[in-house]
């Protein structure tokens, strides 16, 4: 493989030194065979991530502090867990409807064991509705280990963890029936949702409950916001557990993420500027210049 | 005003129903100005050259159906009346009924023969795994076709598709969330040279944008799209089918029209009451 | 062991399919087949799963005569009714259960193979869903009317987004504003959402890939038992 040649002057010497690395990489360990190349912009921004997610982790551990900002609805999840203890009313926690392989579905687990161990430390009933069987297990032992937490084993009742149904509506229908019938004083939604999340968020609020919603699933953000008390929105919800838990690992992911995001905001404001200067004018394309050296190919290809 | 602020939602509700069923009653219809989302979608099927073999997905279900049904409607139309062939699949369970029903109607009017211009592969379960198995080998996801269950290599269309994506000229889906075009477009735009085209809900819509015209060739987005597209279907078909999905969609927009203007007095209504309501004494 | 196998076998089935993502090379393909295969197994078999849990609750339900028990007992003979009539039709012709029109097996509907369960289908589960999706144009009104108002820059900002948006989209709007809301919402589309929409992407992509390269990693264990 060699690297396209680059535009106008620029071209002889970077073409050169590059291509002599690229053809002398390859020539020692065959590496062409082994990667493919329209995809190793990708690879190099995966393992970038890694090191800087280490690099973090490692500085949490030894000490180091990484501050998050307020994020309101998750001091609101405290509040609504013991507004339902004064009520006397369940806490109903819905972790979306997607099955366990989603990453919202894991964080919506890991949060789920937070709420458990604050319903159980203040002996109020959790009513966890799942629509996937096998996240329904991984719903039972999380609850059962926030009871753990909190010292409260006895508090954890399994048949509040309920399958209702594969099927979306139906799934939806039965939560708005929960919410009807037992009438939860407070509402927890995270994870991910589709075209249930107003209905269940709408019946939740003439149902009366104070009701906490996060996704990362950004066209459902704004039903939430529109019938919810707080909502979490989109990168929020990934911080969520590092905010609760304060865990070295979790903070490092978000500091580590929050520099890959200005490193492409950097980019994205240098290809713009390059754009710009480039357009309708002959000679250099610089724009091309940047996505060239980044290994960026013209079209398709890379764009996975 | 106090009063209007604590109105019961019924009201609400009772309102939006008597409008949509009233404006649906008084049966106006009218032609709606194209998009060039609309347009990139249809000149992408023109372009495509006769006998070109396409992978129709049929990724939803009844609940979005009254918006993306009128568009797989209008699209295997345009396929078999360009002379397209077309492998039909779909990721929804809830989907094959909607494709034995539409080929067995349509099917017969352009003289399609199964398994040489078309074929039925069924319902693969397994949302973006099973799009995975798809795209790296037809064969491996689909042993035998749906219909009378020959298998894969008895099949002409198939035999011609060969056991990847490399005999697919154009991957057409419509989708109503997960899996859907977002999925297509990991699974295969990303790694295979497929060029796509979906079908899309109004709440999905907004997705498309990022990935357009890169990932996605054309879109059709929500009824709007849909009537759009079956506008211009209309005009190359001379199916009345055609015409009578076209003219019930015109009418539905209609309503839908009126529906939104309904919200927008409403949200209106509730500034209104709002704003009384601060500058109201204590 | 009870933990370090199931990491194992997390980070080996994890870095072997981000592996054949990356690399031409045929082994890859072969393993990222065999394990999309596996998976699919495993999705099927969680149904019975969830099929087990339901069975079991609904049960003890109806055997303590909760008030929901009847709602209950429907359920399941609907569930192993449809069930039973899905199994009949795809063995019918093996059972020798109905004759043959013109080399087609006639089904329990009369009409074709899959014609009861497509009729069951078309009847009962096409209105039911489309009702509850229907739900969503009554329920958008109400939430509107509650909470689409000016109190701050961002929620005007908001309001008239969604009112632009719900104008250009229809053929009405541009009947009313002079064909202004439709071009005010193709620049909305285009340049405002579709920014907002790809750094949204950007951002819970990073989330995504974070937690990813955690589990894949054995660096995140929650989601394991204790």
């Amino acid at each position: 493989m060699s690297l396209p040649p680059l535009p106008g002057q620029v071209a002889a010497s970077h073409a050169g030194a590059a291509g002599r690395v690229w053809e002398w990489m390859d020539g020692w360990a065959g590496l062409a065979a082994w990667i493919d190349t329209d995809k190793l912009p990708t690879l190099v921004a995966i393992v970038v991530f890694g090191a800087l997610m280490f690099v973090y982790q490692r500085r949490a551990k030894r000490g180091q502090e990484i501050t998050i900002r307020r994020i309101a609805g998750l001091d609101a999840m405290d509040e609504a867990i013991g507004r339902a203890t004064e009520m006397g009313r369940p806490v109903l926690y819905v972790p979306g409807i997607d099955e366990i392989k989603e990453i919202q579905t894991i964080y919506s687990m890991m949060i789920l064991r937070h709420v458990a161990r604050k319903t159980a430390e203040y002996g109020t009933d959790l009513i966890v509705p799942v629509r996937d069987s096998i996240v329904m297990t991984f719903a039972e032992e999380a609850v059962k280990g926030g009871c753990l937490d909190a010292g409260r084993p006895d508090a954890f009742v399994k048949d509040n963890i309920r399958y209702l149904s594969n099927e979306q509506f139906a799934y939806c229908a039965g939560v708005a029936g929960i919410m009807a019938r037992e009438r939860p004083a407070a509402n927890i939604m995270l994870g991910m949702f589709f075209a249930e999340s107003l209905i269940l968020a709408e019946t939740g609020f003439l149902s009366g409950a104070i009701q906490v919603a996060g996704t990362a699933k950004q066209h459902q953000l704004p039903f939430f916001v529109a019938a919810c008390d707080y909502t979490i929105m989109g990168e929020e919800y990934f911080a969520v557990t590092a905010y609760l838990t304060r865990e070295p690992n979790l903070l490092a992911t978000i500091r580590a993420g929050d520099v890959i995001k200005i490193a492409a905001i950097v980019l994205l404001v240098l290809g713009i500027g390059l754009a710009t200067v480039s357009a309708g004018e002959p000679g250099i394309q610089w724009v091309d210049v940047m996505r060239r050296s980044l290994g960026v190919s013209a079209g398709g290809g890379g764009d996975a | 005003m106090a009063t209007l602020g604590d109105l019961d939602r019924r009201w609400i509700f009772l309102a939006m129903g008597l409008l949509v069923v009233g404006m649906y009653a008084a049966g106006v219809k009218a032609d709606l100005p194209s998009s060039p989302y609309v347009d990139s979608f249809y000149r992408t099927v023109e372009e495509l050259p006769p006998r070109s073999i396409v992978l129709l997905s049929a990724d939803f279900d009844p609940a979005s159906a009254a918006e993306l049904l009128p568009m797989y409607t209008g699209v295997i139309h345009h396929l078999l009346a360009r002379k397209l062939r077309i492998v039909n699949t779909a990721t929804w369970p809830a989907a094959p009924p909607y494709i034995r029903q539409e080929f067995a109607r349509i099917a017969p009017l352009y003289g399609a023969v199964y398994g040489e211009d078309w074929v039925e592969l069924g319902f693969k379960p397994g949302d973006d795994v099973a799009m995975g198995i798809i795209a790296q080998s037809l064969q491996n996801a689909f042993p035998t076709e749906s219909r009378d269950g020959r298998s894969y290599a008895d099949v002409p269309l198939l035999r011609e598709v060969g056991a990847g994506m490399q005999g697919i000229d154009l991957l057409v889906t419509m989708s109503a969330g997960y899996p859907g075009i977002l999925e297509w477009i990991a699974q295969v735009g990303g790694r295979y040279d497929v060029p796509i085209v979906c079908g899309t809900t109004a709440v999905q819509t907004p997705d498309i944008f990022a990935f357009y015209p890169r990932q996605v060739r054309g879109f059709l987005g929500a009824a709007t799209g849909a009537t759009q597209y079956l506008q211009l279907v209309d005009e190359v078909t001379t199916d009345a089918g055609v015409t009578a999905i076209k003219e019930e969609n015109q009418r539905r927009m209609q309503v839908q029209s009126w529906g939104h203007v309904l919200i927008i007095g409403l949200i209106v209504l509730g500034n209104v009451i709002y704003f009384r309501g601060k500058r109201a004494p204590r | 062991m009870k933990r370090e196998i199931p990491i194992a076998l997390t980070v080996l089935c994890g870095l072997a399919i981000v592996w054949s993502f990356f690399t031409p090379s045929p082994y890859a393909d072969a393993v990222n087949s065999e394990l999309n295969t596996w998976a699919l197994v495993f999705f099927s078999v969680a149904f019975l799963l969830g099929i087990g849990n339901l069975v079991r609750i609904s049960l003890k339900q109806i055997a303590a005569g909760h008030a929901d028990a009847v709602f209950k007992v429907v359920l399941l003979v609907v569930l192993f009714g449809y069930l039973g009539v899905g199994l009949l039709e795809i063995h019918q012709q093996r059972l020798g259960l109905f004759g043959s029109s013109e080399g087609r097996v006639v089904g329990l509907g009369g009409h074709g193979e899959r014609a009861l369960r497509d009729w069951i289908y078309r009847k009962s589960f096409v209105p039911l869903q489309a009702t509850m999706f229907s739900l969503l144009a009554f329920y958008i009104a109400s939430a509107a009317f509650r909470a689409f108002r000016a109190r701050s820059l961002e929620s005007t900002l908001l309001l008239a987004a969604g009112t632009i948006v719900m104008l250009g989209q229809v053929p009405l709007g541009d009947q009313l504003t002079g064909g202004l809301a439709s071009r005010a919402l193709a620049f909305l589309m285009v340049h405002v959402n579709g920014a907002g929409q790809t750094a949204i992407i950007i951002g819970a992509t990073l989330g995504v890939l974070a937690t990813g390269l955690r589990i894949v990693l054995g660096i995140e264990r929650s989601y394991l038992s204790d």
